[in-house]
């Protein structure tokens, strides 16, 4: 029988579960710290960029990550590859990276 | 009776069940050591990643280079757009800031059942966990005619940075005015799957300014390439491609251009599309696994070395992981950007491995931008899983789209700088 601490910890991943429009929320995801170092190629290790037209990722605003790629991934804002990519991302990765990156100082 | 022997005799998975715990045990017990044999872009992300996953574990990259020559942007100094200096970078940071011990030396020798490799130099090492980057190396006498002896004198290939970049670039200088520049490009698959073509490009804004007569043929082994639509729009818009006066000529197989023999010393290839006599040939040869993987015994019938998708151990020798442009990687190319993204995934497998964990879901990505010119830059992005041990392109993203702003193209060629510079020090700093 479910316990009501381990159903807490389940609500977020029901939550994304039946959030529309998300194709492969079934498919177990990448921890932040996976998909964030495949940013890193681009974005620099751990999200810092040097000097670049890529920006720094590292210790970005949570909210601010997840709005960016989702307008990405919506076509909402035009860039030169990022709604190329952001499409390969579902809601619940998108939040896994925006985590991951807003804690790193 | 050793633990070895133990897992031997009672086949894989029975073992690993009963053996978990006091496994477990000896990995928390012991240092780990993790060797890495080959410095390139698989080989350095993954030294400098398993010191970041992996803090207390001890970790050896044998290379034999003391500096390392990117592909990436050697066309840039082919045509002399950036110099063999700005592409090289050396082991220090890795040494320094990762404590990793860089050995300069070869893998002569290899037992997969005391986990050792043999040096050149004399002496072994012991492994807990091998990383294999061999990169690629190359198929000589594919067509009758071409040998390594042509590659190395008269018909570059360019495809790996240094000295036969040197080659091409003083070939290319040396070409006289209205001259004929002949690329072979190779069959799939092989490193750098728009390289051909950037190149060519790269080679024909450079006749633009110093020979304006000259021309561009491209022999293919194929009937397509990556980024063909971007590539094809900027050669119509940049080189004059399909009118009568372009200097780019790309002759697909179906119209004859795969090569059926070389008359290496007149700089000739004859192909069923006729018979082409050119000022330089690039011959680019069909390749295979780096010679280490074959040495190694880690290769397939194909000449790449088959792996786990999800954690790049490969299916023939266990505790060895194969990284980069010698592994089988479906739907992934044989990129810089793949053996960085790869190199991530394999380290997670490994860390989590020696953890006593199963190893984390995977998540992969490919990005490269190409030069159509200096100005002008196309480019893929791609993301990857893996879905039934096999690398799946995500459907949605893709090529750069063709839009009639200039910004693109533009926006492109800086990022495309940008990038390497980031990348780089990714890799390596």
């Amino acid at each position: 029988m479910l316990k009501i601490k381990n159903l807490r910890r389940l609500l977020p991943a029901l939550a994304f579960a039946l959030l529309p429009g998300m194709a492969t929320a079934q498919q177990a995801i990448a921890t932040g710290k996976m998909l964030g170092n495949t940013c890193a190629s681009c974005h620099g290790t751990h999200g810092k960029s040097f000097d670049e037209y890529m920006p720094s990722l590292a210790g970005i605003d949570r909210q601010q990550l997840i709005r960016s790629m989702t307008d990405y991934r919506e076509d909402r804002r035009v860039s030169v590859v990022m709604n190329r990519i952001a499409k390969g991302y579902n809601d619940a990765e998108i939040a896994a990276v925006a985590d991951y990156f807003s804690k790193i100082k | 009776m050793n633990r070895r022997e133990l897992l031997k005799a009672l086949g894989a998975g029975g073992a690993l069940a009963l053996l978990n715990a006091p496994a477990m045990a000896a990995a928390k017990n012991k240092t780990a050591h993790i060797v890495i044999v080959g410095g390139g872009i698989g080989g350095a992300t993954a030294a400098k990643y398993l010191r970041l996953a992996a803090p207390g574990v001890k970790i050896t990259l044998v290379e034999p280079v003391k500096r390392f020559i990117t592909c990436l942007r050697s066309n840039d100094v082919a045509v002399g757009h950036m110099t063999l200096d700005d592409i090289t970078f050396t082991y220090d940071a890795l040494r320094a800031r990762y404590k990793i011990n860089v050995v300069h030396d070869r893998v002569i020798g290899f037992d997969p059942d005391k986990k050792t490799v043999q040096l050149d130099a004399g002496g072994k090492l012991a492994y807990d966990k091998l990383v294999v980057s061999p990169g690629i190396d190359f198929i000589y006498g594919d067509v009758e005619g071409y040998t390594r002896e042509a590659a190395e004198t008269t018909l570059p290939h360019a495809w790996k940075a240094g000295p036969q970049t040197l080659l091409l670039k003083k070939q290319l200088e040396a070409m006289p005015q209205g001259g004929t520049f002949l690329m072979v490009a190779p069959p799939n698959p092989f490193r750098c799957p728009p390289g051909p073509y950037e190149r060519a490009s790269l080679i024909a804004e450079w006749f633009q300014k110093h020979n304006p007569r000259a021309k561009v043929i491209i022999l293919d082994h194929k009937d397509a390439f990556t980024k063909d639509v971007p590539f094809k729009k900027a050669w119509e818009r940049l080189y004059g491609f399909n009118t009568p006066n372009s200097m780019i000529e790309w002759i697909p197989a179906a119209k004859g251009g795969t090569p059926k023999r070389v008359d290496a010393a007149n700089r000739t290839v004859i192909a069923a599309a006729g018979t082409f006599k050119a000022d330089v040939v690039n011959y680019i040869s069909p390749q295979r696994a780096g010679t280490v993987a074959f040495r190694m015994g880690l290769t397939n019938r194909e000449g790449w070395c088959p792996v786990n998708r999800r954690t790049f151990e490969s299916e023939i020798v266990r505790d060895v992981h194969v990284i980069g442009d010698a592994c089988v990687g479906d739907s992934m190319p044989k990129s810089g950007y793949s053996a960085n993204s790869q190199a991530k995934v394999a380290v997670q497998a490994i860390a989590d491995m020696l953890a006593g964990k199963t190893p984390g879901e995977p998540s992969m990505i490919n990005v490269c931008y190409s030069l159509a010119g200096q100005d002008y830059g196309v480019s893929i992005a791609d993301i990857f899983k893996v879905v039934d041990n096999r690398i799946v392109k995500l459907p949605a993203s893709g090529v750069s789209p063709i839009t009639d702003s200039p910004a693109q193209p533009l926006l492109e060629a800086v990022y495309q700088r940008n990038w390497h510079r980031t990348f780089a020090n990714d890799c390596f700093a």
